[in-house]
């Protein structure tokens, strides 16, 4: 089992409360057994029935399994049991009880079933490429109608005037929004919104707004040109407008296998809907890749992740004009921990990173960026960055972070791992002898 | 955002019925792309230009270079535990409490010559300016990071308002050219971190000061008087100022006593 330190184990907490709960389970006595190997860790800890809970974490990617009756997940029995581990407290013995042989077995019997599935699902022909090809014309007639109305209804703001957008209601914008969402283009609906947050994004929100308007319009424009456009490109459009790619669509895609660093993760809570964000770095290869997964109503995800660890493993890449996004396939070995960020390197060569992925793809709205060396300052009242060549990073870095990184790096150059949206770094993780999360 | 875009938001803000837009002149490929992008309607035109001019301010990005760098902070040569247990421990202390036991563990720390481990610095400050006593413990507490880092943030300075900060500290020219009393302060700074240094220092002063310069500066060794000070101030028997003579005999005495607990 690799280490995972404090800070990592409490990353994989489902919400504060589980951490909270866990702490308290972090003592010997609450403990009637405990073990560790290699392949993972075990223990029953006494809950109030008779009959303790049987808890269990497997090394290879720390997935959990507790017999308590919890559905958060990790549940706080599986937290408090890789904690004790990570701080050292009690002691682990290290012959693995046959419940816990039995259910690393069994995981490992199912992945491989799972992959099978999905080779075999590759290689299948799609189910009926006429009825398909249908269902897609009818859902890109739906979604080019409503692309047409937005087109109308921002050509008539421009043509009378931006200025008294800031005094009409947040339902002007709610309903414009609600209407993309019901053509099936929920990727328009999030610009709206998004159009309506910048009113109030400082002095210059008119060049900002129209910036936004102005890349709508192209998006608009390339839904129309949809069937002239290259495979890979179609797919940016159809994700750009939020027609969400099926997991299956990247079974055709490009596979790569490497040692995949986990830089970081990030989840995003919208109402009800949980995202998470894993951005990964390949070893050998320098790809990046991002695993995009929802949750319906709390934060379960199917496979944790960790900043600051790293696995092999093969992942395929959706098809897009510059691929990023990607699902995992079967893992190789066991997760280690990571000694630092995987790639990186100067400001300017990030932002060549991003034009290039910004000529292929202008809709896409995230990319990764790691700077090896950069360096904290304190601009005013908030917090910046520069690179290793001295230039400027626009960042926003919450206060806690910026003191966190200052803390740690004494000024010194450190290497950190962001997200570059809309012209702005939001740095994510730190490395400087260890990993620090900059979000907490 | 480029200069061309913010000239387009003037129209945009009034309406294109009242001011029709003035298009911009674009070289090279952008001129092209734009030129390939016009349309019948000239909002449609007016909307594509200004999106081609984004995404081109975007990915044309030129990195400017940036203002002054933080402060490097002091090499720390104080020894931290690095114990995940006592980390966990001290992490938990310092977000939920009580502050007895935090008080208590930083003085147990600074008894054995250790500070925490920079990552839990910046709770701790955050925890401490509601907190009197822990924060008179931060004062105390060995190492230079936090003392650094208190020194970035007006909030936090208050820990280091009895004594002088970081970057004085650091200040050679203080020690050099600075008024007699920040001068003694100086050295006190220095000889509660690091007493040999102060010595030196002041071995190193003294043949170059007047009587009472001399007479005032000494006294600042009596402050963790050590055996390892009896070579220097035996020395300082042969100064020509009785005062000092007395007040170097008076400390050469203590170290003496210091150095034979038996007696």
């Amino acid at each position: 089992m690799p280490l995972l330190t404090v800070p990592q184990v409490l990353a994989l907490s489902p919400d504060d409360a589980s951490a909270k709960a866990a702490r308290g389970l972090v003592k010997p006595a609450k403990w009637v057994t405990l073990g560790a190997a290699e392949t993972g860790l075990w223990g029953e800890c006494q809950g109030s029935g008779a009959k303790p809970y049987q808890v269990m974490v497997d090394a290879s990617g720390f997935g959990t399994k507790c017999s308590c009756p919890s559905r958060k997940f990790p549940c706080k029995h599986g937290l408090a049991l890789m904690l004790m581990h990570a701080e050292g407290t009690g002691s682990f013995a290290g012959d693995p009880p046959v419940w816990f042989s039995e259910w690393l077995s069994g995981r490992k019997e199912r992945a491989e079933k799972q992959a099978a599935k999905k080779e075999a699902a590759a290689e299948a022909p799609p189910p009926d490429p006429a009825k398909a090809a249908k269902r897609q014309e009818a859902r890109l007639d739906r979604m080019r109608a409503g692309a047409s109305w937005l087109g109308l209804w921002m050509r008539d703001l421009v043509r009378e005037g931006l200025a008294d957008l800031p005094s009409r209601p947040s339902s002007f914008w709610r309903e414009t929004a609600a209407r993309m969402v019901d053509a099936q283009t929920p990727g328009l609906g999030r610009r709206v919104e998004e159009m309506e947050s910048l009113l109030y994004s400082g002095t210059d929100w008119p060049v900002k707004l129209l910036a936004a308007m102005g890349r709508t319009q192209l998006l608009l424009d390339a839904l129309e040109k949809f069937d002239a456009l290259p495979a890979g490109l179609q797919a940016d459009v159809r994700t750009a407008l939020g027609w969400a790619q099926e997991k299956d669509a990247a079974l055709t895609g490009e596979k790569v296998e490497d040692l995949w660093t986990v830089n970081a993760v990030v989840y995003e809570e919208n109402g009800p809907l949980h995202e998470r964000r894993v951005w990964l770095s390949g070893n050998r290869t320098g790809r990046a890749a991002l695993l995009l997964d929802f949750s319906h109503g709390g934060r379960k995800f199917e496979m944790p992740f960790v900043h600051g660890t790293q696995m092999e493993a093969a992942l395929t890449y959706f098809p897009a004009a510059a691929p990023l996004r990607a699902v995992p396939g079967e893992m190789k070995g066991p997760a280690a921990a990571a000694a630092g960020l995987a790639g990186g390197g100067s400001f300017g060569e990030a932002l060549e990173g991003i034009s290039g992925r910004m000529a292929a793809n202008p809709w896409l709205q995230r990319h990764p960026v790691a700077l090896r060396g950069a360096k904290v300052r304190r601009e005013g009242t908030a917090w910046g960055m520069q690179d290793s060549a001295g230039a400027d990073v626009p960042v926003r870095l919450p206060e806690a972070g910026g003191w966190m990184l200052a803390a740690v790096s004494g000024g010194e150059p450190v290497d950190v791992f962001g997200e570059w949206a809309g012209g702005v770094l939001y740095p994510l993780t730190a490395c400087c002898s260890g990993w620090i999360s900059l979000t907490d | 955002m480029s200069s061309a875009l913010t000239q387009l938001a003037a129209p945009a803000l009034v309406g294109l019925t009242r001011k029709p837009p003035a298009w911009p002149l674009a070289a090279g490929g952008i001129g092209e792309l734009l030129t390939g992008m016009e349309s019948d309607e000239m909002e449609v035109r007016f909307l594509r230009t200004a999106g081609v001019l984004a995404l081109a301010g975007e990915a044309g990005l030129e990195p400017r270079t940036a203002s002054e760098a933080l402060p490097v902070a002091p090499a720390e040569e104080v020894r931290q535990p690095d114990t995940p247990r006592l980390r966990a421990a001290a992490a938990q202390l310092i977000s939920s409490g009580p502050a007895e036991v935090l008080t208590e563990l930083l003085e147990l720390l600074t008894e054995k010559g250790l500070t925490l481990p920079p990552g839990l610095l910046p709770a701790l400050l955050g925890c401490s300016t509601n907190k009197p006593a822990v924060r008179s413990a931060i004062g105390k507490m060995p190492g230079k990071r936090h003392r650094w880092l208190a020194s970035l943030n007006p909030e936090w300075k208050a820990i280091l308002s009895e004594e002088i900060t970081v970057a004085e500290y650091l200040d050679e020219r203080l020690w050099t050219d600075g008024s007699l009393p920040k001068r003694i302060a100086v050295l006190r700074q220095v000889r509660q971190r690091e007493p040999a240094r102060a010595r030196e220092l002041l071995a190193a002063a003294l043949p170059k000061e007047a009587a009472k310069e001399r007479s005032e500066m000494l006294p600042v060794l009596a402050a963790g008087l050590s055996p390892e000070d009896a070579v220097f101030l035996t020395s300082v028997l042969a100064d020509k100022s009785k005062g000092v003579r007395q007040i170097a005999a008076a400390m050469l005495s203590i170290c003496r006593r210091a150095n034979s607990p038996g007696e």
